[in-house]
């Protein structure tokens, strides 16, 4: 269930979203759901049986909301960077770069075969987990040497998927 | 001489170059505008019949470069110029330039803005006239010993002015004996540096004033009428944030008499079209002239509310030589009228200009709201100009509702993308003095600071926290399903529509 901290003014939020909903704001529990008006910058949160109006736009890596002529400026950090970060997480053996899944996942593909020049950053492997897709990148340059996993399997955390020269 | 004006030219940008054009659609009048770079895309530019390309960014290259300005004119066609407000407006020399272009300049005879343009020969010309001016030295003072003398015959505080300088710019305060020798010559110095002229001179500084200033509409047939007044005391720096119409604290008396000597004011120099006569009112309930703006001010829009009049249209039937279309005791007023400028600043942050692109942009509108602005969602809030992006008035029956009307529609207003003084505004209408409208100049200063500014209420800020994570959450879904789109498109990905929403 992934996590995202928000940073208001320096204050802390930490919640917990699950599909479209919130299921929890620092611990305690919560249930609110989102509704965005189509093609506006326009939403409205509903939580219990308060509906909280906003306008709200991504201004780079942080988010600018206003409502009722209170303006906030928000840092948000999802985990999900925090996987994307480990995608691509690199044991090293030898001179030899084994690439593992971060978490339990299904592979939705593999763009690459065995022998195949890869480059840095170029996307090898997308896996599923979580309702979201993820692209594992090759950290370096080299030769694909082994495709450990094939489309349609389901990896543990930490299970092989491919192995650089 | 009756000209009827067929093609004007508007020598300004943003939001008053747009004021005057739709007032020119609604004459018939064919309209042409010029910009700079900064401004190619400018919804003032759109608005025009017409568009001249006249330089760079920076207005000394653009809007203040008056050559570039009459050539356009020449190309174009304009057989006038409005000059807007601040840029050129107020310069007699261009007014000069336009008349010998042959050209109609819609405003004031060079000769009013030269003898109300330079503070001390204004001063002079209103005692002449018998206006009552603040106590001041009468001419410029050459030296720190004829300050001194000044103060021991008038008192303290007093304000070290520019005699060449404008709003805030080239004034200082002592406040004792001690600094005044001092800060005269540093004044000097620095007149000097920022206005190529050294000369200074001393006014008593009020104690907590207000200011109050009355519009005037002078035809060239002699015909002078005053346009009731607006209070302008919420200011910062100098700077007007707050307007309106009727001043809460002005009897009817006192408003006759301001009225009456803003009309001589007016007169005694000769003048014609619109312009503002600003005094200053003390605690007493006395007046002094302050100074006179022989131009369209910024928050004219108050008085249009309140007269039902359009004084742009006005400005251009005096311009074309026509008498004014109303005596004095036939103008008529209503309700109250309030203008909020909104402006691009962090004012938690010393109110630094904040630039960028307007992200998303909501006026408020409804019931007794007027909204006047140059610049829409999208549009860049440049460093070259000003930081103002609306000015935001409230109509009302009476003084109570249009505060509240006021606050409704701070609260509606949506600005994104740049930092706005929105919350100032707001704090500002919600005070129990200004309800009461036991204010002064020091209004911010005795009442506000930063810390005041609404921070919304805890469960406020949990949902904004909720909405952004959601929000967060579902554009890196989308972004990653869509195969990565980038993450500022958000697809409804719950396509229901909002029922109810505004």
């Amino acid at each position: 269930m992934p996590d995202y901290r928000i940073d208001i003014d320096g204050e802390q939020f930490l919640v917990k979203v699950e599909g479209n909903s919130v299921t929890s704001v620092n611990g305690k529990p919560t249930s609110a759901t989102l509704a965005v008006e189509p093609g506006t910058h326009r939403f409205a949160l509903s939580l219990d049986h308060t509906t909280y109006r906003f306008s709200a736009v991504k201004d780079g890596d942080r988010y600018a909301l206003t409502g009722e002529g209170i303006t906030f400026d928000l840092g948000v950090k999802g985990e999900h960077e925090h996987v994307l970060q480990k995608l691509g997480r690199l044991v090293e053996t030898g001179s030899a770069l084994e690439m593992r899944a971060p978490m339990p996942a299904l592979v939705r593909s593999v763009a690459v075969h065995e022998g195949e020049e890869v480059a840095p950053g170029q996307t090898v492997v997308i896996l599923e987990a979580m309702k979201m897709e993820n692209d594992v990148h090759a950290a370096r340059a080299g030769k694909v040497m082994k495709v450990a996993v094939h489309p349609g399997m389901t990896v543990e955390k930490d299970q092989l998927l491919i192995t650089l020269e | 001489m009756s000209k009827r004006i067929g093609t004007l030219l508007i020598a300004n940008r943003g939001e008053i170059a747009l004021r005057v054009i739709r007032t020119c659609r609604e004459l018939g009048i064919r309209s042409v505008a010029v910009f700079s770079d900064a401004d190619r895309f400018a919804p003032h530019v759109r608005a025009a019949d017409a568009s001249v390309h006249i330089g760079p960014a920076q207005s000394s290259l653009s809007y203040l470069h008056a050559e570039a300005i009459l050539a356009a004119a020449r190309t174009s066609g304009a057989d006038a110029i409005h000059p807007g407000y601040g840029f050129l407006s107020e310069n007699h020399e261009f007014a000069e330039a336009v008349g010998k272009a042959g050209l109609v300049f819609v405003g004031p005879p060079p000769s009013a803005m030269i003898t109300m343009g330079d503070k001390t020969r204004a001063r002079e010309a209103m005692m002449r006239a018998g206006v009552p001016v603040v106590p001041g030295s009468n001419g410029p003072l050459h030296s720190a010993d004829e300050a001194l003398a000044f103060v021991k015959e008038h008192g303290l505080p007093v304000l070290i002015k520019a005699a060449a300088g404008g709003v805030g710019k080239g004034m200082r305060l002592v406040s004792t004996i001690e600094e005044l020798p001092a800060a005269f010559e540093t004044a000097a110095s620095e007149a000097k540096a920022s206005f190529g002229d050294a000369r200074v001179y001393l006014e008593r500084y009020l104690d907590s004033p207000r200011h109050i200033e009355i519009q005037i509409l002078a035809d060239q047939h002699g015909s002078v009428v005053h346009l009731g007044e607006r209070e302008c005391s919420i200011q910062r720096r100098h700077q007007k944030i707050i307007e309106e119409s009727p001043s809460p604290i002005l009897e009817p008396r006192d408003r006759e008499e301001m009225a009456r000597t803003a009309v001589r004011a007016a007169q005694s120099c000769g003048y014609v079209n619109a312009g503002t006569i600003e005094f200053l009112r003390d605690r007493k309930g006395k007046f002094y002239f302050l100074e006179m703006n022989t131009r369209l001010q910024v928050e004219h829009p108050i008085t249009e509310l309140r007269t039902g009049l359009d004084l742009v249209a006005l400005q251009i039937r005096v311009a074309e030589g026509a008498r004014l279309p109303f005596k004095q005791d036939e103008i008529r007023w209503s309700g109250h009228a309030i203008e909020c400028r909104i402006c691009a600043e962090d004012v938690a942050n010393g109110y630094v200009p904040s630039t960028g692109r307007l992200l998303h942009l909501r006026p408020s509108s409804g019931p007794g709201i007027r909204e006047d602005r140059g610049v829409e969602e999208g549009s860049e809030i440049p460093v070259y100009y000003d930081s103002m992006i609306a000015k935001l008035c409230a109509w009302a029956p009476d003084r109570a509702t249009a505060i509240r009307r006021m606050a409704r529609a701070l609260r509606e207003y949506e600005v994104l993308g740049v930092r706005t003084n929105i919350p100032l505004l707001q704090y500002v209408v919600g005070h129990p003095n200004f309800q009461k409208g036991e204010f002064s100049t020091h209004f911010l200063q005795d009442h506000f600071s930063p810390s005041a500014l609404a921070k919304g209420s805890r469960d406020f800020r949990e949902a904004a926290a909720m909405a952004c994570a959601l929000l967060e959450h579902a554009t890196v879904t989308n972004a990653h399903s869509a195969g990565r789109n980038g993450g500022t498109q958000w697809h409804s990905w719950k396509s229901r529509r909002f029922e109810g929403l505004h």
